[in-house]
């Protein structure tokens, strides 16, 4: 096994056990805004290190190139998404919503 | 078999917690799951991609990455207005 190989191979398992983690993390959590938590290392992290395992073993290759484009839009938008559910959370669980049409028939009728 | 499969294999099992949650929470954790076992599917096709030689694979995993910000967004449209 070349050096490049068992790099990517850390990487690789790296990246799988903190996905792995967060998985676990999301069932185990409490309520949505401890679920919300873990999605930001399998995000960010997990994104990463899968990126830079393929990387390191093919080079700037097309395999390599699209690992980087799939991860920087995967940090891109995980932010971006996970900004959005805790809105949708934060609406639930305070009652109300932050938009300012009527939703219900009740409130249409007012 | 390579490490990339074997790899693969593991990552598969994190859609199983993700499972669980989909099928036993309320509405809004599921979503959190839901977009948890996307995440999971996306980078099951990169490493499996990896895995089989085949670098066209990688579009698919590309796919998923960019369908699930409008998936994402049109649950959340739906969760936070009423119906």
């Amino acid at each position: 096994m070349s050096w490049q190989e068992a790099l990517a191979g850390i990487f690789l398992w790296a990246g799988i056990f903190v996905v792995l983690l967060s998985c676990v993390g999301v069932m185990l959590g409490r309520d949505p805004y401890a679920r919300l938590h873990f999605l930001g290392p399998a995000t960010i992290l997990g994104s990463i290190a899968l990126a830079l395992a393929v990387v390191v073993k093919e080079g700037l290759a097309q395999p390599g190139r699209k690992a980087i484009l799939i991860a920087v839009v995967l940090l891109v938008s995980g932010p971006i998404l996970t900004h959005a559910i805790a809105r949708v959370i934060y609406s639930h669980t305070r009652g109300g919503s932050f938009s300012h049409h009527p939703h219900t028939p009740e409130e249409r009728k007012q | 078999m390579n490490m990339w499969l074997i790899a693969g294999f593991f990552l598969l099992l994190g859609l199983l917690p993700c499972a669980f949650v989909i099928l036993s929470a309320p509405v809004l954790d599921r979503l959190i799951a839901l977009q948890m076992a996307g995440l999971v599917s996306t980078f099951a096709l990169m490493v499996f991609s990896q895995g089989f030689g085949q670098p066209s694979f990688f579009d698919l995993s590309l796919a998923t990455a960019l369908l699930s910000i409008p998936g994402c967004l049109v649950f959340c449209h739906f969760l936070e207005s009423w119906l």
